[in-house]
């Protein structure tokens, strides 16, 4: 596999201190994110968090109330061609015409994109199993997932935007086909931007992650980083105690009289060296899921 | 809850509160704001025969805003079907208490009128005709629920309930004669039976959709896509995104303002063989139809102007909005599609139109009138309003919907008609009929400057924006220019023209260009929020 962010060129997609309120609710608050170019992102966060807000500023569908959005470097409100032209974007509730049929709808979505590759096009289609004479109304929710799929992918797009992607296909297509879509995508050198609360599939395919929050960034780092830097440690004391004593980067803490486990943030040999600056023994560690981080995270 | 009914009832109440109190009363302000002005005119009396026209067509117009309101109330059928209740107990506890609203809601709003203006209207005939005419509304509405003919269904029961109903007044196809003073045994029985029809009706469509069975199918869908949708892999690729943008738009939404036309036709000369077959209402039918097509531009407008996910959404949906094209692009598009739909409507209107003048008029089988004729209240200006009025109606509504907010633009109706009605009543009592006119005069004046002003403003802010280029404002000023040239000649030629007629014209006349700057207005507003 290709290092996931080899280049140093500009990033994709550059939000800085965007903010967005509908009516008194706080959808994203100065959230500030950089997706580079190549790779693969992946946006986590419970219903409401905010992905589908952040999401919509990148495809120019909502304007930032304050700061900036660039995406290839172009705000994508005043330039949708120059940016929409080199974006592919499943959305989350799968917006297709419902009147068209497969092909129809392949042969519409050609016409946007010059890049539009025929011959893969066609093998997606039979990979996703769609007949073309199929209108799009009767397809299953499955099967509109992978029409949407196809639509966004066969003009090789320069940033592939999934928004809850999973949603709708079964497990085989969700591990075996969509996986290897996106991590092909990445190896080719573009970069796949996607949002999702199945936390397990986007530990499977994501390089980098940013957790969002109640409108707001609360993580952002590359995947192996995240998951070197949060660990789980029990520590044993010499006597019971009521209440944990503070561990550097503490997440969270549970247990009870002697021994206690926390959730940290930090190197495995700096929470040791704090542990033992509190005179406990360490009884267990273990790295953590991202399951584990995210909930540790916004449970904070 | 202890019971069926009793949730049932609780939820109809609960739910549609604020809907049923809004009906009533917007229901009850035109006949008590009506009947306010002409009392004060001098103008009320009861015993003139227009006056039962008025009280069937009010009373219906009572019925009509009633009934959409409870049935918004009801929500869908579809959420009980989980529960461990019969079929026939979910219909009649759904029909029952919406029927005896709908009877105590035109009892109580007829009583009330006849109270506050002496009116003397009858109560129980409609009270008794709006419940059953709720039911078999509904009926029809769960027979063909989620198809085609839902539309055809309900438009057959309706017209078949309101012939009922006109027949009651003295005649089915003629204007109401007198009051529907007495019910009569047979009165009753019918619409007992009619309760019935629906009732059982309603069981019968509820169990089919409660156990998922569709509609039996007809094949006609099938065979009509199979002679009018060519093969796919015939269609050569689009060569650019405009093509392929433009054909979205006609397949979607484009060809429904001449199969409006194209069904007026049919349906006005199927009545004109039904009732007619006289040659000069056949001809007299067709120029009339040249108004009507504005009618079809309001609505066909609407339906073009929708660029949401769904025909109950205007919001731009992601589909759409993440199309590689400028605003601009897909306002030209708007404005092509709108184009060649009025074009197409126009030409199947008046080619049947030519035809029949050239046959009929020569061969000399009825005296028909030429263009000009007064009689017919044909002007020079007729044919020319037949191609620039769809336009402007269609294009107008359709910038309205591309915007995807129906809310700013429900409270100007809401503002306007309030300010109209109030505004005439209070210069009723407090103007002379001098003032009276010159006020009318002034808003006329007022109208027709904020169409121009507005023009003006909409083309300035669009040019600035870049929206749209200088050779376009410049073609609608020509356009423009001309028009309004021609009806300051008008003006000249017939000095009896009143000068605030003009300036309404004028007005009018930019909201034919208008669309060209605020159709990407609009798409900008509802694209990016």
């Amino acid at each position: 596999m290709n290092d996931p962010f080899p280049s140093s060129a500009p990033p994709v997609v550059n939000i800085a201190r965007v903010t967005r309120q509908f009516g008194n609710k706080t959808a994203l608050d100065g959230v500030s994110l950089v997706v580079p170019r190549g790779g693969v992102f992946g946006l986590i966060g419970g219903n409401g968090a905010g992905k589908t807000t952040l999401i919509k500023h990148v495809l120019g569908m909502l304007r930032a109330q304050s700061g900036s959005v660039q995406v290839f470097g172009l705000d994508p409100v005043a330039n949708p061609v120059g940016t929409l032209g080199r974006i592919g974007y499943l959305s989350e509730d799968r917006d297709l015409p419902n009147w068209m049929r497969v092909g129809e709808l392949m042969r519409y979505t050609q016409a946007f994109f010059p890049n539009w590759d025929e011959a893969y096009a066609e093998e997606l289609r039979q990979a996703f199993d769609l007949d073309p004479q199929a209108k799009v109304q009767n397809l299953s929710r499955g099967q509109r997932a992978r029409a949407g799929l196809l639509v966004a992918l066969a003009h090789r797009p320069d940033l592939l935007v999934l928004d809850e992607p999973s949603s709708g296909l079964d497990p085989v297509v969700r591990r075996d086909i969509l996986g290897a879509i996106i991590r092909t995508i990445a190896d080719e050198g573009r970069t796949v931007l996607f949002s999702s609360h199945l936390l397990d599939e986007v530990e499977r395919v994501a390089d980098r992650v940013a957790i969002i929050h109640q409108g707001r960034i609360v993580l952002t780092a590359p995947m192996d980083e995240i998951k070197d830097t949060h660990r789980r440690m029990t520590l044993r004391f010499d006597q019971s105690l009521d209440r944990p004593p503070a561990l550097v980067g503490t997440l969270s803490c549970d247990g009870g009289g002697a021994e206690w486990t926390y959730i940290c943030n930090g190197e495995s040999g700096q929470l040791r060296r704090a542990a033992d600056a509190l005179g406990a023994t360490v009884v267990d560690e273990a790295s953590l899921s991202l399951d584990e981080i995210f909930v540790s995270r916004v449970l904070k | 809850m202890r019971s069926v009914p009793q949730a049932l009832i609780w939820e109809l109440l609960t739910r549609g509160r604020w809907a049923l109190i809004a009906a009533v009363c917007g229901a009850n302000l035109l006949p008590a704001l009506l009947f306010t002005a002409l009392r004060h005119q001098g103008g009320l009396d009861t015993a003139d025969p227009s006056f039962i026209v008025m009280q069937v067509v009010l009373v219906q117009l009572n019925m009509f805003a009633f009934g959409s309101a409870v049935m918004t109330s009801q929500g869908l059928l579809s959420r009980l079907y989980a529960y461990p209740v019969r079929t026939s107990t979910i219909v009649f506890w759904h029909l029952a208490p919406a029927m005896a609203l709908m009877a105590l809601e035109t009892l109580a709003s007829i009583a009330a009128l006849n109270a506050a203006f002496d009116l003397d209207w009858p109560l129980w005939g409609p009270a008794m005709f709006a419940a059953v005419a709720l039911a078999a509304v509904e009926a029809a509405m769960w027979l063909t629920e989620k198809s085609g003919w839902l539309p055809m269904a309900v438009g057959t029961v309706g017209a078949g309930l309101g012939l009922w109903f006109n027949a009651r007044h003295g005649g089915m196809f003629r204007q109401p004669a007198h009051q529907w003073e007495v019910v009569t045994a047979v009165d009753v029985v019918t619409l007992v039976l009619f309760a019935g029809v629906a009732y059982a009706t309603a069981v019968f469509a509820v169990s089919r959709n409660r156990r998922g069975d569709p509609l039996p199918v007809l094949g006609i869908k099938a065979w009509w896509e199979r002679v009018f949708d060519q093969a796919l892999e015939f269609r050569a690729p689009f060569r650019t995104p405009a093509e392929a943008q433009l054909w979205f738009e006609w397949r979607k939404k484009g060809w429904a303002m001449p199969a409006c036309v194209a069904f007026g036709l049919v349906a006005g000369g199927v009545g004109w063989l039904l009732f007619s077959r006289n040659a000069e209402d056949l001809f007299g039918g067709l120029v009339a139809g040249g108004g009507v097509l504005s009618l079809a531009g309001f609505v066909c407008g609407l339906i073009l102007g929708n660029s949401g996910p769904n025909d109950a959404n205007f919001a731009m949906g992601h589909f759409l909005g993440t199309r590689p094209l400028t605003n601009s692009q897909f306002a030209r598009i708007i404005l092509w599609t709108a184009a060649k739909s009025v074009a197409w409507a126009w030409l199947l209107w008046v080619t049947p139109l030519v035809v029949l003048y050239l046959t009929l008029v020569p061969t000399g089988i009825v005296n028909l009138p030429p263009l000009r004729d007064e009689e017919w209240r044909m002007a020079w200006w007729y044919v020319p309003a037949t191609v620039l009025g769809p336009w402007t109606v269609m294009t107008f509504f359709a910038a309205i919907g591309l915007t995807g907010r129906s809310r700013p633009f429900v409270d100007i109706v809401i503002a306007g008609f309030v300010l109209f009605i109030g505004g005439n009543v209070l210069s009723n009592y407090a103007l002379t009929f001098e003032q009276q006119q010159a006020l009318g005069q002034g808003v006329v004046i007022a109208l027709g400057a904020i169409a121009v002003l507005g023009t003006w403003w909409l083309f300035r802010m669009s040019l600035r924006r870049e929206m749209i280029a200088a050779p376009s404002v410049w073609i609608s000023l020509a356009i423009w220019g001309v028009l309004t040239t021609g009806v300051a000649l008008a003006k000249t030629f017939d000095p009896q023209m009143p000068a605030a007629l003009c300036v309404l014209l004028a007005g009018a006349i930019a909201l034919v260009v208008a669309p060209i700057a605020a159709t990407p207005f609009a798409i900008a507003w509802n694209r990016t929020r």
